[in-house]
């Protein structure tokens, strides 16, 4: 097992490094001289050639890349062309938001999305399970932004529940939760009550009921654990997606998150952040990735024994 | 006379799809006695798999409804038990191998927990010591090592599986025992081990068993009687030597026989029954086999045969209305 | 010889007459299919109504005066029987905006999808048939590609090139390629090992014939299936974007970007966002419930 996480990770170097290129490629079409531009029109072109070394932005494409990429190696994604503090502290600093709305969103997408989808697959053509396919239906065509403003305006305008934006309480999650969550509720939803309904069928589980298994048996221990082998897999993804995801979420309940952060960052011309932002969501989803495939093979004997042997 | 263990009286059992409704089981009359092996012969879509899930009431939730008759198990009305009487009987007291060992073992957890399953449930004072005994015995018994109850199903190749599913199955000495075309999904070679297998745990354990086969090979010998299956009717039922023996056969029996290889008689050709069987979705009137029958007379298109007896051979069939 | 050659000939033509007759009735046993699901018929009729309300949208409203010009001293008015859905913030009918913004939504939609399709067809294609070194460096690029979550490659690509319609269509364009690169690879190589194609090849037919007449027209089912749920994800991605402003920009009537106009006033003026937004779930949950009925409809497992 240790072998495999090992080449695994092993495996993710390239990829990442892939990621920082085509990420460091993009940015560095933003048109405009972040020198000039942060000094004005009447700086001279010394003080412009000067700025442009302390920022690293002298030389060729790919001595830039490779400084900058030496530098995110030692943790320094570089300085704000805004703020001139460190990019690692700008986004390290709204991290924890985005964390918590992140793993709000996934648990509330996890549990009620296995909860309802056992529910409606279990329960198959009842009133229930009609409800839970409609229910599906709507959160899979109801973009995350305009759910999150009709949340607000229901729940915190019109009854005065929960507050409509901030993050001083843990309750503030709450919303923003469920407006990220959404999408991914409806994806868990869907592919719980299909893969439950799969293994329903199956021969392993006629057997299981051959046995005198109680029905409770059956559903929880014999169906559920071979049901939510492909889930596991959807949550890992979908944790990945949804730190990228909260964007949105965070820009309709005004959260300071890495979202903000970069969306502030796009409207100011703020490469370096911009791009800080971007490769370390993406590492973090690359690793989210990993640790589901890896516990996936913990839950799949099939999986495990094919590492075992390789 | 032995004792009656299981009696199926007019058993009739319906499959509701979006498009039609199949009847898959018209009538059936069955009976077995303790110890006793009765062969269930028939072609595919006779009706014989749904017989063995009718016995259990495991029959697809919503899709699969026993329409009519009565299944008596050891003088206990199964059609009426409760969903818990039913539980207590499966496993413990009527157990069931299905056809295709592949796909019948949970891919998630190992064989020894899955016979042990069966053992704790019917045996709830079983301390976990007894359990493993008792699984580790029913490995030595079907001839696997007993340290590999540990290992999950996908480490085992197809005999072994069936023989962890001979396994499951006998762990709580049924009396009882269900076998859907326990070989079919099996090379040749291991059809025959399991088979021999399978012969000498019964007579260990006392099991009465059914066997669903299509191979008159194995009926001849493995059971005491035989029914044979046509499109949810057992059209002839008697004991082996009234089957394979006896003067008198439906002609059904007669085309089955007709159309298996005989190596002690040479002909040039095998003679194969014409037609198909009728959809079941779309019964023919009268008998139902009339239409492929070579002595079908105008009574058989309207009319069901009776069942014709001589001391425990029964045939379905108009030809023996004035014997 | 000529005997055999005959028969050979007759046998091929029959063949393919078959083949032609089989594609024909594939059709109609897949439309036959989907018209018992009554939710997708339901839901391709919401969509035909939506889209011919788009198509004709010009005819009875005019883009400069109704969708674009401001009407200060109409502003904020409720709905009302001259106003449907009321006017929003600069007096502008929100009625008209709404209709005009479907024309938006459904062709950027729709253009994204076939842009991203033809990009993943043509990648997915070659490294699936070709194998290899070829699909291998493919398919590394599209892991790293997938490696950046979907909003965020395509929140950075408009960032870079600057808002407008194009750049957005490029965005969620390139964004998208990757899935659908790997859709159609793993359709093509499951089709590349079949029989007929072999047939195909001892008949002389080289690789690009192939994988055009042979492969993608079997690899069709899934591909539409994909593209019809993924045009609806993107009109949503559409209207994401341009409600963060990354997408398109005011005045243009997108949904998305009155929804972020609407946002500053609507604890005041609610019916400001009910519109498009609804607008919005009506066109996605149409297009969901046509992609899923033509999933079944497909799908010969559930065919009986």
């Amino acid at each position: 097992m240790l072998k495999m996480v090992v080449r695994r990770l092993l495996m993710l170097i390239p990829v990442l490094l892939g990621v920082s290129i085509i990420l460091y490629s993009i940015m560095s079409l933003t048109p405009g001289d972040a020198a000039s531009l942060m000094l004005g029109n009447a700086a001279t072109p010394e003080a412009v050639a000067k700025l442009r070394a302390e920022l690293g932005l002298d030389g060729g494409f790919i001595e830039r890349y490779v400084r900058w990429l030496g530098g995110v190696l030692t943790g320094d994604f570089g300085i704000s062309y805004k703020t001139r503090n460190p990019v690692f502290t700008e986004v390290f600093a709204r991290f924890p938001n985005t964390c918590k709305l992140a793993f709000t969103a996934i648990a509330i997408s996890s549990i009620f999305g296995i909860l309802f989808g056992v529910l409606s697959a279990v329960k198959q053509y009842s009133i229930a399970d009609n409800i839970v396919v409609a229910l599906t239906l709507l959160l899979s065509s109801v973009p995350d932004f305009w759910l999150g403003l009709m949340l607000i305006l229901i729940v915190s305008v019109k009854y005065g529940l929960l507050p409509m934006s901030g993050v001083d309480h843990w309750y503030s999650f709450v919303l923003p939760g469920i407006t990220a969550a959404a999408g991914y509720l409806a994806n868990t939803i869907r592919m719980t009550r299909t893969s439950m309904l799969d293994v329903i069928r199956s021969d392993y589980i006629r057997t299981a009921r051959a046995k005198g298994c109680p029905e409770r048996t059956v559903v929880f221990q014999h169906a559920l654990r071979n049901a939510l082998l492909p889930v596991v897999t959807l949550i890992g993804v979908n944790m990945g997606w949804q730190l990228g995801g909260t964007v949105i979420t965070e820009q309709v309940y005004a959260i300071p998150g890495i979202g903000t952060l970069m969306i502030q960052s796009i409207r100011q011309k703020d490469t370096p952040v911009v791009l800080g932002a971007l490769v370390f969501i993406a590492l973090l989803s690359s690793l989210i990735n990993l640790a589901t495939d890896i516990l996936y093979a913990y839950i799949d004997p099939r999986i495990k024994s094919q590492y075992a042997k390789g | 006379m032995a004792e009656k263990l299981l009696e199926i009286k007019d058993l009739y059992v319906q499959y509701h799809t979006d498009d039609a409704t199949v009847c898959a089981v018209n009538g059936l009359d069955l009976s077995i006695n303790k110890g006793e092996t009765l062969g269930l012969v028939g072609e595919t879509g006779a009706g014989k798999t749904t017989t063995c899930l009718s016995i259990l009431k495991l029959l697809p939730d919503r899709v699969g409804e026993i329409t009519k008759g009565s299944i008596t198990y050891n003088g206990e009305d199964i059609l009426a038990a409760s969903e818990e009487t039913m539980r207590a009987i499966r496993g413990k007291e009527i157990s069931m191998i299905f056809q295709d060992p592949m796909s019948a073992l949970n891919p998630v957890f190992t064989v020894g927990d899955q016979i042990g399953e069966v053992v704790k449930l019917h045996n709830p004072s079983f301390s976990n010591e007894d359990v493993i005994d008792r699984v580790e015995s029913m490995f030595k018994m079907v001839g696997l090592p007993p340290e590999r109850r540990t290992e999950y199903p996908h480490q085992f190749s197809g005999g072994m599986k069936q023989r962890i599913v001979i396994a499951m199955a006998l762990a709580c000495e049924p009396l009882l025992l269900l076998a859907d075309e326990p070989t079919t999904a099996l090379d040749v070679t291991i059809q025959a081990q399991v088979l021999r297998l399978m012969r000498q745990l019964k007579e260990k354990l006392q099991t009465a068993m059914i066997l669903v086969t299509h191979d008159l090979g194995v009926v001849a010998q493995t059971c005491d009687k035989v029914a044979i299956m046509y499109a949810g009717e057992a059209i002839e039922t008697g004991t082996v030597e009234d089957i394979f023996d006896g003067e008198d056969h439906h002609p059904y029996t007669v085309g089955l026989f007709g159309s298996i290889p005989d190596l002690t008689v040479e002909t040039d050709r095998l003679t194969p029954i014409d037609g198909l069987m009728p959809d079941p979705a779309n019964l023919p009137q009268g008998c139902k086999f009339s239409p492929r029958c070579p002595h079908c007379m105008d009574i058989c298109k309207n009319e069901s045969p009776r069942a014709y007896e001589k001391d425990g051979h029964i045939i379905r069939c108009h030809l023996f209305d004035n014997k | 010889m000529s005997d055999i050659l005959n028969t050979s000939m007759s046998d091929a033509e029959r063949a393919a007459r078959r083949a032609k007759f089989k594609k024909k009735s594939e059709i109609v046993t897949i439309w036959h299919q989907f018209r018992k699901n009554k939710l997708a018929v339901f839901g391709l009729i919401v969509f035909m109504i939506m889209l011919i309300l788009a198509i004709t949208a010009p005819l009875h409203i005019s883009y400069e005066a109704d969708v674009v010009e401001q009407h200060i001293s109409e502003r904020l008015q409720g709905p009302s029987a001259a106003h449907l859905f009321g006017t929003d913030a600069y007096g502008r009918d929100i009625f008209a905006r709404v209709l005009w913004g479907a024309r938006v939504s459904m062709f950027t939609g729709l253009a994204v999808i076939v842009i991203a399709l033809a990009g993943g067809i043509a990648l997915g294609a070659t490294a699936g048939y070709l194998g290899g070194k070829i699909d291998n460096l493919i398919m590394r690029f599209i892991d790293i590609f997938l490696a950046i979550p979907f909003t965020l490659l395509a929140i950075s690509i408009v960032a870079t090139l600057g808002n407008s319609i194009r750049n957005l269509l490029l965005a969620l364009s390139v964004a998208l390629i990757p899935k659908f690169t790997r859709i159609i690879r793993s359709s093509v190589i499951s089709l590349k090992g079949q029989e007929f194609i072999e047939a195909a090849k001892l008949c002389g037919a080289n690789g690009p014939i192939i994988v055009i007449k042979h492969i993608i027209p079997n690899a069709l089912g899934p591909i539409i299936v994909e593209g019809t749920l993924a045009v609806a994800r993107t009109i949503m991605d559409i209207a994401s974007l341009s409600f963060i402003g990354c997408g398109i920009q005011p005045p243009n009537p997108e949904w998305g970007s009155m929804l972020s106009d609407a946002k500053a006033y609507m604890i005041s003026y609610p019916y400001l966002v009910y519109a498009p937004g609804i607008a919005i779930v009506i066109t996605a949950a149409a297009l969901t419930l046509i992609g899923d009925g033509l999933r079944d409809a497909l799908d010969p497992k559930l065919r009986n």
